[in-house]
């Protein structure tokens, strides 16, 4: 495997209390492979992989515990120089707003250039030449003139395409891309995903993708982890979690993609009330309190993972770990009406 | 923004139209700043000459005619206004003979340098402080450095210049030494003066260097430089200074206005033969043409003072350059 991260958790301590914002998680990626997060704001999608960047590593009130092993070395302990030489190099991170996420006073091509002259100690001529490459790899038009712009001069989804010529600069392992396209317009969005894919496929590196949107999901994903309030609900690969959805959530995820033929004037589908407070995540399972099909066991319990039709994901080509859903609703004492509820529903 | 597009696509020169835009906007402050002071002036009691002794209603009647103080108020307002537009200030009242043109031309320059010398250490200085808090922020040395701007602003310059003139005395006693306390024949007599006059702007520019730092801290664009594998050092460096400089920036035009006027008292207080002097003096003996003179010539040195600060800001920071 190629990044292993086992029982992650990131706890931030405040004045009234620790919030859990990231609660044991669990996944790998292996070579290649496009793994999609998908939940809600506030589930801990963000903060995870920041966590596995090391960004909160100055931060004295960020509690990070488990492991997270790239190649097998652990990157939770490492010393502060040994970070900066991995950061940007082996694992690099695009943003969810690309406008604030480029520094407003500081030409592209430095920015792009900085990369290589940190990491290979490229002199600024050739760092400059080779951002110019890069720009050009993310088909961005006129590169030779971009480099020489400033980011308020240049359009959102040009900016984003900045940030992945920036960081696909070193050629990393993997590529961690924090909502890429959630600031900018669909056909932006589209281009932008299309580009992520073509990239990843020709520098043959592992993509972890971060997204609220489940049709993203199913155009990028190899495996899906479904994240709710710090934990990771549902996970397997695409197919398996799209058709044979192991938990209620992912259920309603889906349920809210907006369609095309969706009646006109009729309300769309959402998911109603909101995340429980991390400051106090509930005992059980937290998605409880939204659930159609809460039991009593939900609110004392929380579910193991229950690995569902492990024939189906053994075929799988990377050896991934079987679809597992953390949900009662598998559990063999389940009421038999229940289950066949669930499995009526979309 | 729009504006810079706008005189890129009205004129092949950029820079002249800028320059031009900001000029006359310049002269329609100053008229309005030669305007307002003359009209004070003369709402004040008295004239330059009820300070003199007795004279016949003879002699003054012809030093009326003489000064042109005889005319009605409009009438001398229009000769004034028609001089300055030629660059002369007339003569002085109560220095015989003396132009104000030559007033200026001889004590500004010590004005000047002395105004520069408190700038240039406020600026380094408040850079320095604000940064250096902020990468301490809450260890002892800020918790220090914040309560000593908090004293500097809130203690009355004078009250620096005649402690430092104190102290200044009790070192020539214990050590023997010879610096100068006032006056002004060498540089080593305005290093004090210096010092004194930029320190309430070195307290405030501290502040807003350690606040701007902080804001800086949480920015988008600094996570991105992490995620990039730049060192703690670089990112400093590279990304957080010259963005961190930016309100630093936007207040140097009020900051030289600051020192200007600050500079009229610290030049009294350490008898500096600098312009301050002669200004606070020809308030004092309502000296029509010294008044006009400074006030013109200081107004017109402080739009100066801002057009440039607003071209400094577009080269610190592309987002806002004036012409590109």
């Amino acid at each position: 495997m190629l990044l292993d991260v086992n029982h992650l958790s990131v706890e931030f301590q405040e004045s009234q209390g620790s919030i859990k914002a990231v609660r044991n998680i669990s996944f790998s990626v292996d070579k290649g492979e496009t793994l999609v997060i998908l939940g809600e704001s506030g589930c801990g999608k963000s903060v995870s992989m920041q966590a596995i960047m090391g960004l909160f590593h100055d931060q004295a009130n960020i509690n990070i515990k488990g492991s997270v092993k790239l190649h097998g070395h652990e990157l939770l302990t490492l010393n502060e120089q040994k970070r900066h030489q991995i950061r940007g190099k082996q694992i690099s991170m695009i943003f969810q707003d690309p406008m604030s996420s480029l520094n407003p006073t500081m030409k592209i091509g430095d920015q792009i250039a900085e990369v290589l002259i940190t990491h290979k100690a490229y002199a600024k001529q050739e760092a400059w030449q080779e951002a110019i490459l890069l720009l050009e790899k993310t088909r961005i038009s006129d590169a030779h003139l971009r480099v020489n712009q400033y980011p308020f001069e240049l359009s959102g989804g040009m900016l984003q395409r900045v940030m992945i010529a920036m960081s696909i600069a070193c050629k990393p392992d993997i590529l961690i891309a924090d909502e890429p396209t959630t600031a900018l317009d669909v056909s932006v969005q589209e281009q932008i995903l299309d580009l992520l894919k073509t990239l990843q496929a020709e520098e043959a590196m592992s993509l972890i993708l971060i997204t609220h949107d489940f049709g993203v999901a199913c155009q990028m994903a190899d495996q899906v982890a479904v994240m709710y309030a710090g934990k990771i609900i549902e996970y397997g690969a695409l197919d398996s979690v799209f058709y044979d959805t192991g938990h209620p959530y992912t259920k309603k995820l889906k349920a809210s993609i907006p369609r095309l033929d969706h009646p006109q004037g009729k309300p769309l589908t959402v998911i109603e009330g909101s995340p429980p407070d991390l400051f106090n995540p509930p005992k059980g399972c937290a998605f409880t309190a939204r659930c159609d099909f809460a039991m009593r066991i939900c609110n004392k319990k929380h579910p193991q993972a229950y690995t569902l039709n492990s024939e189906k994901t053994s075929d799988s080509t990377h050896g991934s770990p079987s679809h597992c859903a953390d949900c009662w609703i598998h559990d063999d004492d389940c009421p038999k009406p229940i289950k066949t509820a669930y499995r009526k529903i979309k | 923004m729009s504006e810079t597009l706008h005189t890129q696509k009205t004129t092949s020169y950029p820079w002249l139209a800028y320059a031009i835009k900001r000029l006359i906007s310049g002269v329609i402050a100053i008229w309005f700043i030669a305007t307002a002071t003359f009209f004070g002036m003369h709402l004040i009691p008295g004239d330059p000459l009820s300070s003199e002794k007795k004279m016949s209603p003879q002699i003054r009647k012809n030093l009326e005619a003489r000064y042109g103080l005889d005319k009605p108020l409009l009438t001398q307002y229009g000769i004034f206004l028609k001089n300055i537009a030629k660059g002369d200030f007339g003569i002085s009242f109560t220095q015989e003979n003396r132009r104000v043109n030559d007033i200026i031309r001889e004590h500004f320059p010590i004005s000047a340098l002395l105004g520069v010398l408190a700038l240039i250490f406020a600026t380094l200085g408040g850079i320095f402080l604000g940064a250096f808090a902020a990468t301490h922020k809450n260890q002892l040395s800020d918790h220090v450095i914040m309560l000593m701007v908090i004293l500097v602003v809130s203690v009355p310059g004078f009250v620096f210049a005649a402690l430092s003139q104190l102290g200044i005395m009790k070192i020539n006693d214990a050590f023997n030494t010879d610096f100068p306390i006032a006056g002004f024949s060498s540089l080593s007599h305005l290093v004090v003066p210096s010092i004194v006059l930029g320190l309430g702007t070195l307290a405030y520019l501290t502040r807003l260097m350690r606040s701007s730092l902080l804001d800086i801290e949480s920015a988008d664009y600094i996570r991105t430089a992490k995620a990039k594998g730049l060192s703690n050092a670089q990112i400093f460096a590279k990304h957080k200074l010259r963005n961190a400089l930016l309100p630093v920036v936007t207040v140097l035009g009020p900051a030289v206005a600051g020192i200007t006027t600050g500079g009229f008292v610290v030049e009294m207080i350490f008898a500096i033969p600098g312009l301050g002097k002669y200004f606070v003096e020809a308030v004092q003996q309502l000296d029509y043409t010294v008044i006009m003179g400074t006030a013109v010539f200081y107004g017109g040195f402080l739009v100066l003072t801002v057009i440039l600060v607003d071209i400094l800001y577009g080269w610190v920071d592309p987002r806002i350059q004036v012409v590109k």
